[in-house]
């Protein structure tokens, strides 16, 4: 029972889910170890058809709105196709400051502030017999201003999800700088 | 390779072709439908109804509070530069004229008004299908070849590929190793005994167009939208093709 919870927990924070899909999911994907009715040794054998790693679908484009909509799509595609998707999630915007100059000077002319928006959704188990058709559908989906990029789920994108405690790192070079830790046991 | 006895007693063999289904993905978004439009102007007036004022709006108060100031005699003597500073109205007409010099590039082609079928530079919100036309019966269809022991189905695509475009130059992307559709061609008995096939079965594989194409010389190709497919292809043909080709108006 508190599996179940767990599991329904996770995919309402998820995004775009509406509460029928989240029924329909489950019991198509007859997750075995809460329908008892299913034996176990019917998956011992293991999957049928190979699986792919983890991958991160990253969108990236300048207006937020329809990326949004667009990774919702996404999810939801995944869902009706029954392809687990394990996590959606925003990475921090990359800010751009353009500057066009004046012919032959150096005076700035304008100055545009432009902000780079992602979102990533990462899809584990998908076979390898569906992954042309899900990745065939979406880019045919594709809207105005928005870049697809599908790989390998790296730890390094996972690290740029968190924003850095300047305070913690300052006081952690300070502490350095004064010598380290004290090794004194209490 | 032979497939499942049917009814009859002996094993039926198919001649098994591997073919390339070549498309040229759309470059540019379709332009909204009727409905598409007025949806997204309703939902554009809630947004804008809804929401609250952004910098820009802030600061063009501020800015006419400012004037009034100024014009009712209230000089405010702690903010020197506020006069030099660019109003939120400057701004907003300097960004207008800027936007209207700018021109994007045209929706409609110069292949889409000559109707050259050659080109891939047509139909720029739609999917182009590469076909080729056979030589002895001047049939069209999508390029094809035999399979060879030996090698797997998407090899026989690949290799159907090349006989008709310059691979290095022309950079594709094969969807998948396993094909998207397939085409039977069922022999009438007096060709299945000549032959010693049931008939023929050629098996899709999707790719995409990743760069320009360059193809291979003294070859009739066309590059064709959905509707020239119709008129096009051979019914039947057709009908396998089109069920795993990605619907288009």
């Amino acid at each position: 029972m508190v599996d179940f919870f767990q599991i329904l927990g996770r995919l309402i924070r998820t995004v775009g889910v509406a509460h029928t899909e989240l029924v329909n999911v489950m019991f198509s994907r007859g997750l075995r170890s809460n329908f008892p009715a299913e034996p176990e040794y019917l998956d011992i054998q293991g999957p049928q058809v190979p699986l792919y790693e983890p991958l991160n679908v990253q969108i990236k484009s300048y207006d937020y709105t329809v990326l949004e909509t667009f990774s919702s799509y996404i999810h939801k595609t995944a869902e009706n196709l029954e392809i687990e998707v394990e996590d959606c999630w925003a990475t921090p915007c990359q800010k751009y400051k353009i500057q066009t100059f004046k012919p032959f000077s150096t005076q700035v002319d304008n100055q545009y502030n432009l902000n780079l928006y992602e979102r990533n959704v990462q899809v584990v188990d998908l076979p390898t017999t569906k992954a042309p058709l899900f990745f065939h559908v979406i880019q045919a989906a594709l809207p105005e201003g928005v870049r697809m990029n599908v790989k390998l789920h790296d730890d390094t994108d996972e690290l740029l999800r968190y924003v850095p405690d300047l305070e913690l790192t300052q006081l952690k070079s300070e502490l350095d700088a004064l010598g380290g830790p004290s090794k004194s046991k209490r | 390779m032979s497939s499942a006895t049917t009814s009859s007693s002996s094993p039926q063999k198919w001649e098994l072709l591997g073919a390339i289904c070549l498309e040229r993905t759309p470059i540019i978004v379709p332009p909204m439908t009727e409905i598409e439009q007025q949806i997204s102007e309703m939902i554009e007036k809630f947004d804008n109804m809804r929401s609250l004022k952004s910098n820009h709006e802030l600061r063009h108060e501020e800015d006419k509070k400012l004037q009034k100031m100024a014009a009712d005699g209230n000089q405010d003597d702690s903010n020197p530069d506020a006069a030099t500073r660019q109003t939120a109205q400057d701004f907003e007409d300097a960004c207008n004229e800027e936007f209207l010099k700018f021109k994007p590039a045209p929706r409609t082609t110069a292949e889409d008004l000559s109707g050259d079928q050659k080109s891939t530079n047509r139909k720029l919100d739609k999917h182009l299908l590469f076909v080729v036309q056979e030589k002895e019966k001047k049939v069209w269809k999508l390029p094809e070849s035999r399979w060879r022991e030996g090698e797997t189905l998407r090899e026989t695509a690949e290799r159907a590929l090349r006989e008709y475009v310059k691979t290095p130059d022309t950079s594709v992307r094969v969807l998948g190793n396993a094909p998207w559709g397939v085409h039977t061609i069922k022999y009438p008995s007096s060709v299945r005994q000549k032959l010693g096939f049931t008939g023929v079965k050629v098996f899709f594989f999707k790719a995409q167009l990743l760069s320009s194409c360059t193809t291979c010389s003294d070859i009739e190709y066309n590059w064709l939208g959905r509707e020239e497919l119709r008129n096009s292809l051979e019914p039947e043909y057709l009908r396998s093709v089109s069920k795993f080709l990605i619907d288009e108006d």
